[in-house]
């Protein structure tokens, strides 16, 4: 993750991290981030005001990008917006 | 800030000799003080064959007369030496892992220093003095490297018999006695190293010799612990100049008040007052989830936390058993999280059948008490990884020799008496920690914070050889592999 790629509003950005984990892509509003000893569990909703279809994603902590991962996941719960993760990459955006 | 100081370094460099002309500089000087330095950093653990290849590329253009350029790459060299002196030839984010540690900052008495050297104006021994790391780690390992590169250049060191035979009260093996007696008191263990019989100044050397490196302390030097006395020389001092590059990385003060844990020996060592207040071992990561190395700090500590089922464990070990039988979540003292609501539920409420990797809604917390994972105490560090110190319910684990058995945070042997030990010993002690976290488990349904009321530095480390409290080398298996890993870092 290359912190010049952030921009002025956080719907506009679209941020490639890896994980390893996941190869299903998952996207959604970040309704909680749940943390224990090996990651944290991402709680995403389809829809941004209501918990609609609600599904999971879980990111461990040793794999590389995570602090950055998880420091771009709790800025979109704090604001609202949109994940889609899946293998390789998070995206972040409308 | 890097970059720009090294930029003034090399301008200050090239302002000097732009006053003489190219025909006068004497191009050997150039060459002398890269030289002169790394003969002087190698006494301190610096590896040279690092810089090989900027040397010769220095050579080339000296001997093409490309004065000039010449100049520039020998203050960049004489600049890069000088920084990894300081900071480490091997930076820890260059490793594969999940480190955190701060990169060391160059102080500007450190640039200027450097700008004196190349201009001619300091020695490289002053300048080494100037850059050089002030930790008590390092410091202990540069005098262990002189003492075993002493050992090899005086050509004194005492040769292995051809069969090394276990060293023992009633022993005869003259040979096998002599060179146990040389080998021990090189690691610091003294004895009287003229006397061929085994008495009871070796007999104690090797008990204690044994203690220190977690073998069976039974006075007996069998092949187990001839497996660690017995190593060769050279690889000692190299894996010593390993060691002291990683202490590069550490600040020259690691703090009146901190917390040292050696995760290679599995070891935590508490500094308060700048006097060690107490040592205890650690269970530590294991293989496949490492303890990162990383510095951090902690400002309290929680009695009786509870424990959040980690999802690996949770689909591996959990959710067979509640799919059995949904009451287990509440015989194993646990509760069912609503990760949407927060909110506790039922776990017979909820379809476990219907959970999966990717639909986990739900999160087991295990409560307060005797068999929480955590123990009674826990405590907390800052870092994202979720790595911090805890107390265990598994406490016969201490007794293993090799403890490499956690998910990554570090397990402590003595929980209640670091914690009251932190604590002075006044408001809390080890017994009132302990009838406090007991008493409040029957009825405890949030756990009890105590502040420190200072913030103390930890230091998560890995040195695999080290100097103990005693002046004995201890040496500990390279477990995580850094070693090895930084060993092919220097080879390239």
């Amino acid at each position: 993750m290359k912190p010049s790629l952030f921009g002025k509003s956080l719907a506009a950005i679209t941020l490639l991290l890896s994980f390893s984990a996941f190869a299903k892509v998952q996207t959604g509003f970040v309704k909680n981030v749940v943390e224990d000893d090996e990651g944290i569990k991402v709680i995403l909703s389809k829809s941004s005001s209501a918990i609609k279809e609600i599904e999971t994603v879980y990111l461990i902590n040793t794999d590389a990008d995570f602090r950055e991962s998880r420091d771009l996941i709790m800025k979109a719960k704090a604001e609202n917006s949109k994940v889609q993760i899946s293998q390789g990459d998070v995206k972040v955006g409308p | 800030m890097k970059a720009s100081r090294h930029l003034l370094v090399v301008c200050s460099f090239l302002t000097i000799f732009a006053t003489a002309s190219a025909q006068d500089m004497n191009t050997s000087v150039l060459q002398q003080s890269v030289t002169n330095l790394l003969i002087e950093a190698q006494k301190q653990g610096l590896v040279p064959s690092k810089y090989a290849k900027s040397e010769a590329a220095l050579t080339g253009l000296i001997n093409g007369g490309r004065v000039p350029e010449a100049l520039k790459q020998a203050a960049d060299l004489i600049t890069r030496i000088s920084y990894d002196f300081a900071s480490g030839q091997v930076k820890a984010d260059q490793l594969k892992r999940n480190y955190m540690v701060p990169t060391k900052k160059i102080t500007a008495s450190q640039t200027a220093a450097i700008s004196q050297y190349v201009n001619g104006q300091i020695t490289a021994a002053d300048l080494i003095q100037v850059m050089q790391p002030k930790n008590e780690y390092y410091n202990s390992l540069v005098s262990l490297l002189q003492r075993f590169q002493q050992a090899v250049d005086s050509g004194q060191l005492v040769t292995a018999p051809a069969k090394l035979n276990t060293v023992k009260a009633g022993a005869k093996d003259t040979a096998s006695i002599l060179y146990a007696r040389a080998r021990l008191a090189l690691l610091g263990y003294d004895n009287d190293q003229t006397n061929p019989a085994v008495t009871s100044d070796l007999t104690e050397s090797i008990i204690e010799f044994q203690a220190d490196h977690n073998l069976t302390a039974d006075g007996a030097l069998g092949a187990a612990s001839w497996s660690v006395l017995d190593q060769d020389v050279r690889a000692v001092i190299t894996k010593i100049r390993l060691n002291i590059d990683r202490t590069r990385w550490l600040p020259d003060s690691l703090g009146a008040n901190h917390v040292f844990v050696n995760l290679a020996e599995q070891q935590l060592k508490l500094v308060l007052n700048s006097q060690v207040s107490m040592n205890f071992k650690t269970i530590n990561g294991r293989l496949d989830r490492q303890t990162p190395i990383l510095f951090d700090s902690m400002s309290h500590l929680q009695l009786n936390p509870t424990w959040t089922v980690p999802q690996s464990i949770l689909f591996k070990d959990k959710l067979p058993l509640i799919l059995q039988n949904p009451g287990k979540v509440l015989d194993m003292n646990m509760k069912v999280i609503d990760d949407v609501t927060g909110t506790v539920v039922d776990p017979y409420s909820v379809d476990w059948t219907q959970v999966n990797e990717t639909f986990s809604p739900y999160t087991l917390v295990q409560s307060p008490g005797p068999h929480n994972a955590l123990g009674f105490v826990k405590f907390p560090l800052t870092n994202p990884y979720a790595i911090y110190l805890h107390d265990t319910d598994s406490r016969h684990l201490f007794a293993n020799a090799d403890r490499l058995l956690s998910s990554g945070c570090v397990r402590l042997e003595k929980p209640f008496e670091f914690a009251a030990q932190i604590l002075n010993n006044v408001q809390w002690t080890a017994e009132s920690l302990r009838a406090a976290s007991e008493f409040l488990v029957p009825t405890a349904t949030a756990s009890t914070r105590v502040k420190f009321g200072r913030s103390i530095p930890v230091y998560l480390f890995y040195l695999t050889t080290s100097v103990n409290a005693n002046g004995k080398i201890v040496f500990s298996k390279d477990s995580y592999k850094i070693d090895s890993e930084m060993y092919g870092m220097f080879a390239r």
